[in-house]
């Protein structure tokens, strides 16, 4: 059994680099090729290095960094992770739904074979990483070559992701609606038990008067009598409405029933994050 | 008069209290199943795009592999066996079914790692090019079926919780929901295959 290495929090720049692989200049350099990459086109490519995997699958490591970090935005899952174990000698791509289209398994593989790996085998760290980022950016835009047949592939990928994508929106909007027209039934319920128990019971109880005498709406009632246990009784059923309200709102909601919303967003950056991985890209070595 | 009013008032109240409370657990049932559904359409989504992926690979290995035709034939096999299969919406609540579906798979799976190595001895069908784009293919979809049936696997639990505590194990039985089965983790998952050659 694989032990699970753990997963640090989201960092707050785009370049991890826990191994030493990088020196400063290349960081700064490469953050900043990042950093402008995501104004221009809100994709975020993120480049992880940690020294050893421990003993953990390279994928299986890699996905839960995605579904913890989880770069690119949230409606367009536009993130992409390169992901490298110096100790292992093992390198992935992970890339996000909304990306995998273009930047598609073969070509993530492609890359880690012709872009990355041959400049790591020489120890050239800094080159491999720059110029497999440039490759990845290239490939999101179409415009990385050394594929055949790509646009056989890109139409499978996008289709895949496509189905995929409107499954899960398809949920969300079903929920928010039942929701909408449960509060609608509950508050359209509570108007009619207010109208018909409380006044008439009151009205009987004070004044002694036969029940379907004088009868007049709860509202305006409320207003005409001012005398103190009227405001007494109005207060406090109003107090038990806004409870009983918020007791069968809570029910609907769920207290921690784990009925998953969209990914929360973290901070730390332009506005990104939030972008869903199911798995896609390549994985490799030197 | 006023007494009676005034109990008919308080049962109309708490009748209604016990439906919205009814309503709201069935409710929330229903939306745990619907997760769980959903995460099976992605699981049945990545399993599709393994299945269309095997036609190339039989048509490029076909070319190169004179010899060891069997473990070819075997893939193709495995891939027909899954084709016929039926698959009816009610899989998520039938653990038979479903180990027969996993079953299934899982041979094609084995099938395909097996075809996978004995490649290793044809250098020409290694350096070939669309090949390559293939087993990429292959295997990023391998991965993307571990990662839906982890994610369908957590649905699947999350919703069972939810169904066997108290109070909402009453409306679920009352309703009919049942529990979701459950992928098997895979045993021999962590040895690679031994061919004999």
């Amino acid at each position: 059994m694989a032990n699970a290495l753990d997963v640090p929090p989201r960092p707050e720049g785009y370049v991890t680099d826990k191994a030493g692989l990088l020196d400063l200049n290349t960081r700064i350099k490469l953050e900043n090729v990042l950093s402008k990459y995501e104004a221009k086109t809100s994709n975020q490519i993120f480049v992880v290095i940690f020294p050893s995997l421990e003993g953990a699958s390279l994928e299986d490591f890699s996905i839960r960094l995605a579904e913890k970090w989880k770069p690119g935005q949230a409606s367009k899952d536009n993130g992409a992770i390169l992901l490298i174990f110096k100790n292992d000698r093992k390198i992935r791509i992970e890339v996000g739904y909304g990306l995998e289209g273009s930047l598609t398994d073969a070509t993530a593989f492609q890359i880690i074979q012709n872009q990355i790996s041959p400049y790591f085998k020489q120890g050239r760290y800094a080159d491999g990483i720059l110029n497999g980022v440039a490759s990845i950016m290239k490939a999101i835009h179409g415009q990385y070559s050394n594929e055949r047949s790509a646009l056989t592939r890109n139409a499978i990928n996008r289709e895949y992701s496509q189905r995929a994508y409107n499954v899960r929106v398809h949920l969300d909007e079903k929920l928010l609606r039942t929701i909408l027209y449960y509060v609608i039934g509950i508050l359209f319920l509570l108007f009619i038990i207010t109208s018909i128990v409380d006044v008439k019971r009151y009205k009987s109880y004070l004044y002694q008067h036969r029940i379907f005498k004088n009868l007049e709406p709860f509202p305006e009632w409320w207003i005409h009598n001012s005398s103190f246990l009227a405001i007494l009784w109005g207060t406090f059923k109003l107090v038990l409405e806004i409870l009983y309200y918020l007791f069968i709102f809570s029910m609907l909601r769920g207290g921690g029933s784990g009925i998953s919303s969209r990914g929360g967003r973290s901070g730390g950056f332009s506005g990104g994050g939030g972008g869903r991985f199911g798995g896609g890209g390549a994985s490799g070595g030197w | 008069m006023k007494k009676v009013l005034i109990a008919i008032g308080i049962l109309v109240a708490v009748f209604a209290v016990i439906i919205m409370v009814f309503t709201g657990i069935y409710n929330r049932l229903i939306a745990g199943e619907e997760q769980v559904n959903s995460a099976w359409a992605q699981v049945e989504n990545v399993y599709q795009r393994r299945l269309d992926l095997i036609p190339n690979l039989v048509e490029i290995v076909k070319g190169y592999m004179t010899h060891e035709r069997g473990t070819l034939m075997d893939v193709i096999n495995a891939r027909a066996k899954i084709s016929q299969i039926n698959l009816s919406s009610n899989i998520t609540d039938d653990p038979k079914m479903l180990e027969q579906f996993q079953n299934a798979q899982d041979s094609l799976s084995s099938a395909l790692s097996k075809l996978l190595v004995v490649v290793e001895r044809y250098p020409d069908l290694k350096a070939n090019q669309n090949f390559l784009a293939l087993q990429s293919q292959i295997e990023g979809t391998e991965n993307r079926i571990a990662v839906e049936r982890k994610r369908y696997n957590d649905s699947a639990r999350e919703f069972n919780v939810l169904r066997r505590t108290i109070p909402n194990v009453f409306v679920a039985n009352l309703m009919g929901l049942q529990n979701k089965a459950y992928f098997k983790a895979d045993e021999g998952a962590s040895k690679a295959p031994v061919v004999k050659f």
